[in-house]
């Protein structure tokens, strides 16, 4: 398994590190949804940020509920909100 | 004749710690902390990476920063969440972001230049869109000369060292007027090249760069400002739209954006001829804003995944240096 996954919330400053983000992938998602490099080091963070452990299914449904909940609302906008702004995309995990 | 040296060559040094100078550069040692073969190679923009800094106070897309402000010293103005537009100003000084005073005209998707103490918010969307401009002074925001043409200027770029000497050119698909400020009134000057919108800016009044953006559809297109003319330059690597930029016309970077696969935290560094990838934000976004002197420090804070508006800032760092561990395979 490459990746774990997690929720954590961002608390901002040092939240992660440079340090960090060389010794493992990460990537932020909608739900406060953390995609992290399964190594020793993407484990140590996951300590230090107080991730809660979600396995890929209950992750990508997270993201999903948060972006079908952004379509919902952009379909209810207006014909000119909708030229200028794009459809909320679908997001698939890695 | 053999000598021992010759056979044994030199003993490595253990160290406890790895070096953190730039004069270890070429070092080979043993870290006896983390029981590696470790050498130190020089920094690059290709080692840097992407770290969290401080929140924004208030979570906003469509805001902009002063572009030319640095990863300790940036000014963050305008935006939305929602419905409600915002003329929040704050400050950053590398750890966290301050309330200071707000903007007059609140508005969202101005064009922003200078530094944090020496800003300026130009144009932008009230209910409609405005060519009202304010220029930061450190305290306060004043309002100074309008834009000769803002109609139909949506997501217009702009560039410069202060709130004094701007370039801003753009805004919309058929819009490629460009327009210098003098620090109190702006001037028509030689158009883009490509008219567009919502483009990665980098540079000052008389040395910019503008890369993506849309026409149509999300473009790769990059143009270089001497302070007379636009030159097109090499093309991004990925097209896209509402990204941000940092960073001088030699020396930029452009990152985040929607790109036809969808938003894009990808991220791309300019030496002057031609782009090449780095390392990726941890969070990818569009309508977020951009800030720094050069490609190998910036600043990136707020815009929106989808429906979420982001509070969240990453700072992008160059190492003076690069750990490296030797590994037997």
């Amino acid at each position: 398994m490459a990746y774990k996954y997690i929720t954590a919330t961002n608390w901002g400053k040092d939240f992660f590190t440079h340090e960090e983000r060389t010794n493992f992938y990460l990537s932020g998602q909608l739900g406060n949804v953390w995609v992290v490099g399964n190594n020793h080091y993407g484990d140590a963070w996951i300590v230090k940020v107080s991730g809660v452990s979600k396995t890929k299914v209950e992750a990508q449904a997270i993201v999903d509920a948060e972006v079908q909940a952004a379509q919902a609302a952009w379909d209810l906008e207006s014909d000119d909100y909708k030229a200028k702004y794009s459809r909320p995309t679908d997001i698939t995990l890695p | 004749m053999t000598t021992y040296k010759g056979i044994k060559g030199f003993t490595a040094q253990t160290l406890s710690s790895d070096p953190t100078t730039a004069s270890s550069v070429g070092q080979i040692y043993y870290n006896s902390t983390s029981n590696a073969f470790k050498y130190v190679a020089p920094g690059a923009v290709a080692a840097a990476t992407w770290s969290s800094g401080g929140n924004l106070n208030t979570a906003r897309r469509n805001l902009r920063a002063s572009n030319f402000g640095t990863q300790t010293a940036t000014l963050a103005f305008a935006g939305n969440s929602g419905p409600t537009k915002y003329a929040n100003t704050e400050k950053y000084n590398g750890s966290s972001w301050t309330e200071v005073n707000d903007l007059n005209t609140a508005r969202i998707i101005p064009a922003g230049a200078g530094t944090m103490d020496s800003a300026i918010c130009i144009s932008g969307e009230t209910t409609a869109i405005v060519g009202i401009c304010e220029k930061f002074d450190g305290t306060n925001w004043t309002e100074t000369g309008d834009l000769n043409s803002h109609s139909g200027r949506q997501g217009m770029g702009a560039a410069g060292g202060s709130s004094s000497a701007v370039v801003a050119y753009g805004g919309s698909n058929t819009i490629s007027l460009t327009e210098v400020f003098d620090g109190s009134s702006w001037t028509e000057v030689n158009n883009m090249n490509t008219a567009r919108a919502s483009m990665g800016n980098a540079g000052i009044s008389t040395a910019a760069l503008t890369f993506g953006g849309a026409t149509t559809a999300g473009v790769a297109l990059a143009e270089s400002w001497n302070g007379t003319s636009w030159t097109e330059v090499a093309d991004l690597n990925t097209a896209r739209t509402t990204l941000a930029g940092a960073g001088s016309q030699t020396s930029a970077l452009a990152f985040s954006g929607g790109a036809a696969t969808g938003t894009v935290a990808i991220t791309e560094s300019w030496n002057g001829s031609s782009w090449t990838e780095v390392a990726d934000m941890a969070t990818a976004r569009v309508n977020l804003a951009g800030s720094g002197t050069t490609g190998t420090s910036a600043l990136a804070t707020g815009g929106n995944t989808g429906g979420t508006t982001h509070a969240l800032t990453e700072e992008f760092t160059a190492p003076d240096i690069s750990i490296k561990t030797i590994t037997t395979s």
